[in-house]
């Protein structure tokens, strides 16, 4: 576990600051002071989990009810960049499956798993408001549309 | 008195207190309005959704949750319309359709609410067919607790609980819609002290207790209103039997005790009651080993050596104990001032106790205090539901805590915490009292007292400086105690023992007079019942009903009740006992259900001439003895036991007692009877020999019989029989033992560290290495391994690293240790809790109370 964590900056003054920002704010501050963090580290560690706790007076059992029930939360390493291809009624039917098979391919991994390499972590997502694009695909927070199984290969550059 | 409204249910007017939930009205008129996650002791929440009823208003008729709607005036609900009905059946069959069909071997089967609803408000049928959802079974969250996510019906009461009423909430709501479960963050398991009161509240079988899995079907058991007897609170317990086996302990409802909770210690650790290592026969020494023998052996030869001993009888003494009932103590210290003629009697933290023996003034007084003063008190450790109520008056009500503590404790997060060094309570308590003085209205409540006044100014100026205090948390102090309407003050044993015990309570007593709450000072005791122990007179220097001996009519009405002649000279106290006893001076000496050989006593008692131990185990004082009596538990005898607040309960026999042991009150009732005195009463010639007048004959048939005598003889007891004490007990007055409060000084206590570098502080924790404890398996984790426990400053000092076994040595012995860092312990002290294997603390106390010196050396 300690291995995919050091591929992230994992900078401990930044996540101190964000802290401090949201604490007054107590339980309230919660999710954004979660997702900030996230920014930086990629996933929530144990350790972040208990000093926010701590910091934002909130039990750790209901930090980890919060990461659980948002799916945009993570509590185990994930990769540095996360590919959400969307598998909901419009993309499906104009070949989610074809898209997703593909990025399977290439990436050597099925849905909820992480490259070797800690670089990819593969999701398959419902509905991602896209559907003028199906089918779509997320990289990370930028947007690809209208993917086809040789679009994905350019994507990932593996061509 | 709340305004009262009118509302109808089903065409049923009703009558109920304005903003009454809709469910609780209902109930008392009887409509059971099906619930899950409402409960009558947490906030209302409405996430289960059993509990819909349609509501008219303005726009029609709608559903609501009755647990969340508070009754107002000309509310017209339907509970028993169709729609009602279809709501909650729909209800039951959503929650029905992930819910495990595994109920024939569910531990809730039989009691289980969803059983119950779904017969009676389910329809009987569901519209799904898909695959259930799966989850974790068998998933343990503690040692106590099993965790069966699949059954859960998330109602949230196990959150709440702990939340509201624990202050730990250390289970959460995980994952989302159907798939939501109960969890513990990953790696934090549940270490709350009264985690077990989920496992009751649960209204499925999702939680259920470790102990007790599958030993038992809820309709084959036998139910006993008893008492829990770990603790000096009492909680009220309902004994749960099969074929003479305890199966569980649930807690019983008792507003004025436990309210209906428990301690985990109360609730799980019964594995002692039949545990194999109980004693099943009496046990006599022959050729210097233990072997069994008869009941008429082992009486006849204690009878023929305590006859013969009884000629000396200031070297005869016998030792109570405050974990068995008030009858067995009462006739312990009868039999021994009426035949024997002796006034050595006394239990463990008995006399050498400082306290006025009235325990604490009410557990009630806890829902009115507005300033708990905890001095030397641990109540999150050692009496946990009592804790609970603390919290409670400290979340709902903001009351404020001041501890007064050498060592940060869990309750410190609630309030300021004073940490005066051992030997230094004094001044910092009198510096408290010095500081109030400068008040006027509190001078003038102190009135004519100016020599009082003059005194303590005297001894105690800069008291921050001398202790190490800071100001502010001195000066907080003060304005907590000064602001403070219902002060209540309570002190612990780890104060009132020792050499300071006597100064440390008189300095306590001084500070609550001087804010006119002399009346709210209690003592804390920490075993079951030491308060029926004092009250029954198992002291050196008190009578039945905690009389002084120097009291001649009290005396004289106690002749006249017993026949015969009291010893009128104090007799040896507990330690005085163990020392007379170290110099050979002890010719007979009787253990009831207690063990000073554990508390390093044993070479002690190897000089005692003849020992008897009735107990439970053979433990270490019975391996020494000549005879060891076998005794019965609490559950297998009737007897009353007096909690904290004087309240005395009954215990009713539950089970039978393993192999031949016997209950206490019957083993000395057939000594008393062999008793030579006996043969003479029954010689018609009846001739006079000894001590004065005769005694009379013992002939109790039952506890009961030994309760109406205690019923005649305390005077606060009077007319107590075992009916009137009914299921809630009965509390005593405590004006009955009046006070005569008045400011003394107080005389330093020379507390000197000599060489010593360190104080060695010992208390107690719940979960020991005890007979009563450890004897129940699925604790054994919990037990605190054995170390000394130092702060990282002295560590530092010392450089000594952590988890090194390092030499821990005090005046009285020696131990090795291994390390352990904890930042509760003040620097200067070293922490060894009592009761661990090994009993390394009570070799370093050798019997002493309080806190001893000590040194810590590397192990070369």
């Amino acid at each position: 576990m300690t291995e995919t964590t050091e591929t992230f900056t994992y900078d401990y003054p930044a996540i101190e600051a964000i802290v401090t920002r949201h604490e007054a704010k107590g339980r309230a501050g919660l999710l954004p002071c979660l997702q900030e963090i996230q920014a930086f580290t990629g996933w929530l560690t144990p350790d972040i989990c208990q000093l926010v706790g701590r910091r934002l007076d909130v039990p750790l059992a209901d930090i980890y009810g919060v990461i659980d029930f948002y799916t945009l939360l993570y509590r185990e390493p994930v990769g540095k960049t996360i590919i959400r291809v969307c598998d909901d009624m419009a993309c499906y039917l104009n070949g989610s499956e074809e898209v997703l098979s593909s990025f399977k391919k290439w990436l050597g991994i099925g849905p909820g798993e992480t490259t070797p390499d800690g670089k990819y972590t593969l999701e398959v997502h419902p509905c991602l408001g896209y559907c003028d694009l199906a089918p779509m695909a997320m990289m990370g927070d930028d947007v690809h549309g209208h993917l086809t199984p040789d679009k994905v290969a350019d994507l990932l550059e593996v061509k | 008195m709340a305004d009262m409204v009118k509302f109808t249910i089903d065409g049923k007017e009703v009558e109920a207190p304005a903003g009454e939930l809709l469910v609780d009205a209902a109930k008392r008129i009887g409509i059971n309005i099906p619930v899950f996650c409402s409960h009558p002791k947490l906030d209302p929440l409405g996430a289960c959704r059993m509990c819909l009823v349609e509501v008219e208003g303005r726009r029609g008729r709608q559903l609501v949750t009755s647990c969340t709607t508070p009754v107002s005036e000309g509310l017209v609900v339907y509970y028993d319309s169709e729609r009602a009905r279809a709501a909650r059946a729909g209800t039951l069959e959503l929650l029905l359709i992930n819910h495990p069909l595994d109920c024939p071997i569910c531990d809730k089967g039989g009691e289980c609410p969803l059983q119950d609803q779904a017969m009676e408000h389910g329809n009987g049928e569901s519209h799904f067919v898909e695959e259930k959802h799966h989850k974790n079974k068998r998933y343990p969250i503690s040692d106590w607790i099993m965790l069966d996510q699949e059954r859960c019906v998330v109602c949230w009461r196990c959150i709440r609980y702990l939340d509201e009423w624990e202050d730990k909430p250390q289970l959460g709501l995980y994952h989302r819609g159907g798939e939501t479960v109960i969890d513990i963050a990953p790696g934090h398991p549940l270490d709350a002290k009264t985690s077990g009161n989920i496992v009751e509240m649960c209204p499925v079988g999702a939680l259920t207790s470790r102990v007790s899995r599958f030993s038992y079907r809820p309709w084959e058991l036998s139910h006993t209103d008893s008492l829990c007897t770990h603790c000096a609170l009492g909680c009220n317990v309902r004994v749960d039997t099969r074929l003479n086996q305890v199966k569980r302990l649930l807690a019983r409802e008792n507003p004025a005790v436990n309210d209906q909770w428990l301690c985990d210690k109360g609730r799980f650790a019964f594995g002692y009651m039949q545990h194999e290592s109980r004693l099943t026969q009496p046990l006599l020494r022959k050729n210097g080993t233990l072997q069994p023998a008869s009941w008429e052996e082992a009486l006849d030869a204690v009878t023929a050596k305590l006859v013969e001993a009884s000629k000396q009888p200031q070297r005869v003494a016998a030792i109570g104990s405050a974990k068995v009932s008030n009858e067995a103590n009462y006739l312990l210290q009868k039999f021994f001032r009426q035949y024997v003629h002796s006034n050595n009697i006394d239990f463990r933290h008995g006399s050498d106790i400082a306290t006025a023996g009235r325990g604490i003034p009410s557990i009630a007084e806890f829902e009115k205090a507005d300033l708990f003063v905890l001095f030397g008190v641990d109540m999150a450790e050692n009496i946990p539901v009592l804790d609970l109520f603390l919290k409670r008056a400290v979340n709902r009500r903001h009351a404020k805590v001041l501890l007064i503590n050498s060592r940060r404790v869990e309750d410190s997060r609630y309030g300021t915490l004073l940490q005066p060094a051992p030997g230094e309570e004094v001044l910092l308590l009198n510096g408290l009292s010095a500081a109030l003085l400068k008040d006027e209205a509190i001078a003038k409540r102190a009135g004519r007292l100016s020599g009082y006044k003059a005194w303590l100014a005297d001894m105690v100026s800069e008291p921050t400086a001398k202790l190490n205090l800071s100001e502010s948390d001195f000066g907080g102090a003060v304005a907590m105690l000064r602001r403070a309407q219902r002060p209540l003050f309570l002190y612990g044993e780890a104060v009132a023992g020792g050499k300071s015990g006597a100064a440390n309570v008189t300095a306590l007593t001084n500070l609550a007079l001087l804010l006119g709450a002399v009346d709210r000072v209690g003592y804390l005791p920490y075993d079951a019942n030491a308060q029926g122990a004092r009250d029954m007179g198992v002291l050196p220097d008190r009578l039945p009903g905690q009389i002084v001996l120097s009291d001649a009519s009290a005396v004289s009405r106690l002749q006249r009740q017993w026949g015969g002649t009291v010893p009128a000279e104090p007799g040896l106290t507990y330690l005085g006992m163990l020392q007379a006893a170290a110099q050979g001076e002890l010719d007979f000496l009787y253990v009831m259900g207690s063990d000073p050989a554990a508390e390093g006593m044993s070479e002690a008692l190897q000089k005692v001439g003849f020992l008897v131990v009735s107990d439970l185990f053979l433990t270490e004082t019975a391996k020494l003895a000549d005879v060891v009596l076998p005794a019965a538990d609490y559950v297998e005898s009737d007897g009353t036991f007096t909690n904290l607040e004087r309240r005395v309960q009954r215990a009713p026999k539950a089970v039978r007692a393993p192999g031949r042991a016997a209950p206490d009150w019957l083993i000395l009732t057939h000594l008393a009877q062999r008793w030579p005195v006996v043969e003479e009463i029954k010689d018609p010639k009846r001739k006079k020999r000894g001590h004065g007048r005769t005694p009379n004959i013992w002939s109790y048939a039952s506890p009961q019989d030994v309760l109406q005598e205690i019923a005649r003889v305390v005077p606060m007891y009077a007319g107590l029989t075992w009916d009137a004490l009914g299921d809630a007990g009965q509390q005593w007055p405590a004006e009955a033992l009046p006070l005569r409060p008045r400011l003394q000084s107080v005389t330093l206590p020379t507390l000197s560290r000599r060489s010593f570098t360190h104080w060695l502080i010992a208390e107690r924790v719940l979960y020991d290495a005890g007979q009563l404890f450890a004897t129940t398996e699925q604790g054994h984790n919990l037990i605190m391994a054995p170390a000394v426990h130092i702060n990282s400053h002295d560590l530092a000092t010392a450089s000594l690293a952590v988890g090194q076994e390092i030499q821990v040595t005090s005046p009285h012995g020696s131990v090795r240790l291994p390390l352990l860092v904890d930042e509760n312990v003040s620097p200067g002290t070293l922490f060894v809790p009592l009761g661990l294997a090994g009993a390394p603390a009570e070799q370093l106390l050798d019997g002493q109370y309080g806190p001893v010196p000590a040194r810590i050396e590397a192990v070369a």
